[in-house]
Parts: structure tokens; C-alpha cells; sequence
């Protein structure tokens, strides 16, 4: 009986020890569970809120997708949200299309992403996304703009671009911030002007008819066909520079002659801010500016897109989807039945629209007849056989109506067809003459696009200029003719031209993401 | 009452002397156990609020850099000078490290070409950053070069900071590879 008391009070002591104990661990237990619980929640947040952007943007590129196969750049008044789910999420995409109505009631936030994207030209979509349950519910909201790819690569501007020659003839202006650019030979006629630079990167520069003027400056590549020159100038307000292609001994300049790199200048005229040559400069003594046999590489040349060097220059590519018009495009498989069809109606009836025409035998006996066409809008011819036009016109066109003018000939010309120039239409892809009587306001926005072969532009249409607002884009024959104007016609490069749907500089894309922005998740 | 009386007589000094004995060891082994768990977690708890710190500052300085439309060329290791959007319109952030701290400056509006000096007021933005080399820039073959090329696609933001003496030595390093969403 004496045990038992004992037990009970070493009882009691044990009871205290162990609830003090007891507390001890379990605090011990708490703080280190609450340790892990934090850093597993944070963690865990952190953890969805990446995996939300990778959900936001999946959601984004499900809509791209879903507009290139459906709609292309179609008018799409009223565009269904999307919603769908990645294995880490879920997202809801809303696209509104550029410009947006005034009564769509994304117009406020959206309006200031549409800027430069004309009507059905452009969407813009709200991607938000959401991944994790809970309160470890992490949610993102990006915005992408969905642009045209532009015409040339890195935003240049070039009024005449021919991976072969250029000519220009007789009184011929080019104006605007915009330049030429050639691989083969540039030949500037008598009173031709010229706003912006010239270069031919694999060619000669021959400007040496009498007042021709270069507002920017003259870079060449190559050299006469007799080897004597470079570049013959008569007026440049810029810099001349007579390079090779690809030098590796710049001492040297691999060997390369440097009589076929001289300068020739005009009598009394001259380059006002320097000539850089690998040969002499002769009509002219060197200046303490001038820099003669020194040796410089020339431009890098024309390459299809996309170039390996995002800002070199490229030829354009064009990819007909029809989905890309609307109304859509008138499709025929002759060239001949296009022509009577349409040939003698559309010069009597205003017509706009897109035509496309595959013929089976394109040959220059068998071309697209646009003469006489008179234009009440948008116009776009679409064919495998060269484009002939002995004048187009859009007095037809209603007041504040901008159409754009896009001729497209893949036209690939052979040795049987004979030469392209001015006055030989037969071995061109596009060959308008006598007139391009468009708007000398430049209400119209001209592109002319042969990737095959040359294009001649002839003769103005009596006392009207004919001024072509645009740009002209010729892949001309290797070494041979590119792109010909002859005849006082002015031609002002027109951004307009720098997004038409089906071209683009990066491949054969329909839209590329223009702009990418997160915003606050509401 | 007698046996309640009797069992007050239960115990030796001996006895008692050693049940308190090893209650203090006990007792004395736990309260030691839930200083060090403490420290510990003060340690843990201030490694936790750099890292926090850490995710905050990376998270805000990718989201920019992540719609960046240019870096300028003369970027460094240790300073970032990007065009960019904020809030919804377009606006110059320079991002660099002065000492250890890590900061950001939103330059104003006349300065947004890179021809400009950025004036503005930096703000810190993560402490006790070292070491400074913060950017890299992720060249064609993978590799993080010193400098942007001329047109950089992607940057590598690298933040590693130490948490006070207490809470033990390490530091806390956390690092994202951003593509520029918006240079094409």
C-alpha cells in the first residue's frame, strides 16, 4: 500500500514534465510546420503565376491559329471568345478586330493598339489566363496586337526594289523618303531626280546624263561592263561610295582591279559629301574629303526572305489565301476567259474586287489584259501570266475612298520571249503603258509585284503625269532587266503599300504578333 | 487522512535530488532544442523574406523586360536600359545595381531615346545584392555575352542576395531567361 501514493505524486511530476515538454515539441512542430507550409505556399504561388503567362500566351497562340485557318484578314464584325485549358490552366481570349466600332465596347482600350492598322487589317486580343485552385489562384492578363508582316524587312522603304537592274529614263522622279535598290546596274536618264539614295549592290551606278540629281547617296558594287567604272555622277548632295562585294584583305581588296572601280564625275557638278572608291576619281580632283583607292564592302545584295540578317534586304514573298478576301476573289483558270469576261466590261463599269487567274499556258500570248480598266476601289489582280495595261484609272473612285491598286504576276519570262524594257513588252511579267492615270493626289496606293521576272512602266497619259504612288518590286532575270519608267512619270513611295495582305518579309506568314503587352489582371 | 499523511513521507532527499535533476536536464534539453528551432526559423524566416524580395524584384523586372521593344546597345552586366511599356504607354526603364542594392528608374517621357541621358529617380528595388553582374544577354548559340548585340532577343536576369549574419551563410540566387516579346 505504501507504493501506491509514491506512484501517484511521481504521477503528478511526470504529468508536468511531459505537458512541458509536450509544449515544447509541439511548438517546436509548429514553427517548423509553419516554416514549410510558408515557403510550400509561396512557392507554390509563384509556381502558377509563371505557369499562368505559359497559359495566357497558349491561349493566344490557339487564337492565331484559329484566325489564319478561318478568316485570314477577313472583315469578322463580331469575333466569339475562346476558352480552352493547357494541363497547368485555363484561359479565355477576346479578339477584337482593327480598327474596332465606336459601339464595341472594347473601342476605348483597344483603339490606341489599332493605330496604323487600317480597316481588316489587324486584331487585337486579351489573353487571361488563370492557373492553380484556391488561394494559391494566380491570374495573368497579356494583350497581343496580330499585324501584317511589312513588305520589306526591318521597315525599309524602297520605291523601285529588283534583285536584277533598274532603269530609269527621261525626266522620271522619285520622291519621298524612300530609295532605290538594286542588285544589278542602276541607270539614271537625263533629268532624273531622285529624293532618297541609290544602291546596287552587285552592280554599277550610272548617273552621268545630263541634270540628273541625287538628294541622299550612291553606293555601288560592281562595275561597268567594259570595266572602266563604277559610277558615273553627275549631281549627288550625299556621299558616293564604290565598294566589293565581300572583301576579306582589306588591303588588298582580294586582288580586285582597281581601275574597274573608278569614279567619274561631271564636269562642274560633284558629290557634296565625299566619294570612297577602291579605284580614282576622275572629271574631278580629290578632295580632302574623297577617299580613292580605299578599299570598302559593298551592300549586302538581295537574298529571299527571310534574309539570315534580319535588316539586309530581301524579296518580298506573296501567298494567295483566299480566305484573306473579302468579298472573296473572283477565281478563273484562263487567262482568255478573264479577258473577255471581264476585259471590255470593267472599262465601261467601275469595277474593284480580286481576281485571280491561274492559266494553264501563261506565255506573253496570253496575258492578263488590264486596258482600260477603270477602278471604283481596292483592285487586285492575282496571275501566273505577265500583266499588260495600256492605262488603268480611278477618277471612278468615290471622294475619300484610298484604294489600293496590287498587281501580282508570277510570271517567270523565257530567253524565247525576248527582252523587257519600255518599248518591248514581250519578255516582261508587268508591262503598263500609256497611261497609269491615277489620282495625282495619290488617293490610290500602287504595288506592283513580279518575283519572277521584269516590269516596264511606259509613257504618261497626255498632259497627266500619271504619278504612281507605291512601290515596284521586281525580281527580274539574273543579270538582266529588272524594272524600266520611262517618261517623266513620278513616283512617290506610299506606306500604304508596306501592309497588303499575302506579302510579308519574314516567310510565308498571313499576321505576326506586332505588339505584346501584360496588363493587370482584373 | 493517515495514508495520505504517511505518503508524504514517500520520498529521500536522494530521490528528490535526482527527479530534479533529471527534470532540469529535461526541461533545460527541450528549452535549448526550441531556442536553436527558433533561431533556425528566424534563419529560415529571413532567407524566406529575401526570397520573397528576390521574387518580387525579378518578377517585376522580367514583366518589363519581357515587353521590352529595344535594348540599348550600351547595356551592361550591371545596367539595363530598355524601351519599353509601362502602364500602357511607351516609356524608358533603366534598371541597375549601385553598392548592393538593386533599383530601377522610370526616365522621364523628353529622355525616351537612348541618345538621351535617362535623369529620373531610381528606387531600390531588392537589397543586399551582390555581386553586381545582374544581366546578361543571350547570344545565337546560347551562350550570355557581357553586352547586347545589336539586336537582342533575350536577357538573362540573375539576382543573388544574403540574408543577414543570423540567419547563416548562402546566398539566395534566383535567375529567368526573358525573350523581348516585342523585338522581332
Amino acid at each position: 500500500m505504501r507504493s501506491r501514493p509514491q506512484r501517484r505524486d511521481d504521477g503528478g511530476s511526470a504529468l508536468i514534465i511531459v505537458i512541458i515538454v509536450s509544449m515544447i515539441v509541439g511548438s517546436i512542430v509548429a514553427v517548423s510546420l509553419n516554416t514549410g507550409r510558408q515557403a510550400d505556399w509561396s512557392s507554390a504561388s509563384d509556381r502558377n503565376h509563371e505557369g499562368s503567362l505559359g497559359v495566357a500566351e497558349a491561349g493566344v497562340q490557339q487564337e492565331i491559329k484559329r484566325i489564319q485557318e478561318q478568316t485570314g484578314s477577313a472583315y469578322v464584325p463580331t469575333f466569339a471568345a475562346l476558352d480552352g485549358s493547357t494541363s497547368q490552366g485555363t484561359y479565355h481570349v477576346e479578339t477584337t478586330r482593327c480598327p474596332p466600332d465606336a459601339a464595341d465596347p472594347s473601342f476605348t482600350s483597344h483603339q490606341s493598339w489599332c493605330v496604323g492598322m487600317a480597316v481588316t487589317k489587324g486584331y487585337v486580343m486579351d489573353s487571361t489566363a488563370t492557373a492553380g485552385v484556391a488561394v494559391l489562384k494566380r491570374t495573368r492578363h497579356i494583350r497581343v496586337s496580330l499585324v501584317l508582316p511589312t513588305l520589306f524587312p526591318a521597315n525599309t522603304k524602297y520605291a523601285l526594289f529588283s534583285s536584277s537592274s533598274i532603269n530609269l529614263s527621261n525626266n522620271d522622279s522619285v520622291n519621298g523618303l524612300a530609295d532605290i535598290y538594286a542588285n544589278g546596274t542602276v541607270t539614271i536618264g537625263p533629268g532624273v531626280h531622285l529624293t532618297g539614295s541609290v544602291t546596287s549592290a552587285l552592280g554599277a551606278i550610272d548617273s552621268g546624263a545630263s541634270n540628273t540629281q541625287i538628294d541622299g547617296n550612291a553606293w555601288s558594287g560592281g562595275f561597268n561592263t567594259n570595266g572602266t567604272w563604277a559610277m558615273d555622277l553627275t549631281t549627288v548632295l550625299g556621299w558616293a561610295k564604290a565598294s566589293v562585294p565581300n572583301p576579306v584583305n582589306m588591303q588588298t581588296c582580294d586582288g580586285q582591279l582597281a581601275s574597274n572601280y573608278a569614279v567619274v564625275l561631271g564636269v562642274g557638278k560633284g558629290v557634296a559629301k565625299g566619294v570612297t572608291t577602291w579605284g580614282t576619281l576622275s572629271g574631278a580632283s580629290p578632295r580632302a574629303i574623297d577617299h580613292i583607292n580605299t578599299c570598302t564592302a559593298a551592300a549586302p545584295q538581295i537574298v529571299p526572305c527571310p534574309p539570315a540578317n534580319p535588316n539586309d534586304p530581301c524579296m518580298p514573298t506573296f501567298t494567295y489565301n483566299k480566305n484573306n478576301y473579302n468579298p472573296p476573289p473572283v477565281e478563273i483558270g484562263s487567262a482568255t476567259v478573264f479577258n473577255t469576261k471581264y476585259g471590255k466590261y470593267a472599262t465601261t463599269h467601275p469595277t474593284t474586287g480580286t481576281f485571280v487567274v491561274y492559266d494553264a499556258n501563261p506565255s506573253p500570248t496570253n496575258p492578263i489584259d488590264l486596258s482600260g480598266w477603270s477602278m471604283s476601289g481596292d483592285l487586285t489582280v492575282i496571275t501566273n501570266t505577265p500583266i499588260y495595261s495600256s492605262g488603268i484609272t480611278d477618277t471612278a473612285v468615290p471622294p475619300g475612298v484610298n484604294p489600293t491598286l496590287v498587281l501580282v504576276s508570277h510570271y517567270a519570262p523565257t530567253a524565247a520571249d525576248g527582252t523587257c524594257d519600255t518599248n518591248s513588252p514581250n519578255g516582261c511579267a508587268i508591262y503598263i503603258k500609256n497611261g497609269l492615270n491615277l489620282i495625282q493626289t495619290c488617293a490610290t496606293a500602287s504595288l506592283f509585284y513580279a518575283d519572277n521576272g521584269p516590269i516596264a512602266i511606259k509613257n504618261t497619259n497626255g498632259g497627266n503625269p500619271g504619278t504612281l504612288c507605291g512601290s515596284v518590286v521586281s525580281g527580274g532575270l539574273p543579270g538582266g532587266q529588272g524594272i524600266s519608267v520611262d517618261n517623266s512619270r513620278p513616283i512617290y513611295y506610299d506606306t500604304r503599300v508596306s501592309s497588303i495582305v499575302g506579302f510579308g518579309d519574314d516567310g510565308p506568314e498571313t499576321y505576326k504578333v506586332g505588339r505584346w503587352e501584360e496588363l493587370p489582371a482584373s | 487522512m493517515k495514508r495520505f499523511l504517511r505518503s508524504e513521507e514517500g520520498f529521500t532527499l536522494i530521490e528528490l535530488m535526482v527527479a530534479s535533476l533529471l527534470s532540469t536536464i529535461i526541461i533545460f534539453s527541450a528549452l535549448s532544442l526550441l531556442d536553436n528551432t527558433t533561431k533556425a526559423e528566424r534563419g529560415a524566416q529571413a532567407r524566406y523574406d529575401v526570397a520573397i524580395s528576390l521574387r518580387q524584384s525579378i518578377m517585376q523586372t522580367t514583366k518589363l523586360v519581357r515587353q521590352a521593344t529595344a535594348v540599348n546597345t550600351t547595356s551592361t552586366q550591371t545596367l539595363l536600359d530598355i524601351q519599353t511599356f509601362v502602364a500602357g504607354s511607351p516609356a524608358r526603364v533603366v534598371y541597375d545595381v549601385s553598392g548592393t542594392d538593386f533599383r530601377w528608374t522610370l526616365c522621364p517621357s523628353a529622355n525616351f531615346a537612348f541618345t538621351q541621358p535617362c535623369g529620373g529617380t531610381a528606387s531600390v528595388i531588392a537589397t543586399r545584392v551582390s555581386p553586381p553582374q545582374v544581366f546578361c544577354y543571350i547570344n545565337a548559340v546560347g551562350g550570355c555575352d557581357s553586352s547586347p548585340p545589336t539586336a537582342s532577343k533575350s536577357v538573362r536576369v540573375t539576382l543573388s542576395a544574403t540574408p543577414d549574419v543570423q540567419a547563416g551563410s548562402g546566398s539566395i540566387t534566383l535567375s529567368s531567361d526573358v525573350e523581348l516579346r516585342n523585338v522581332h
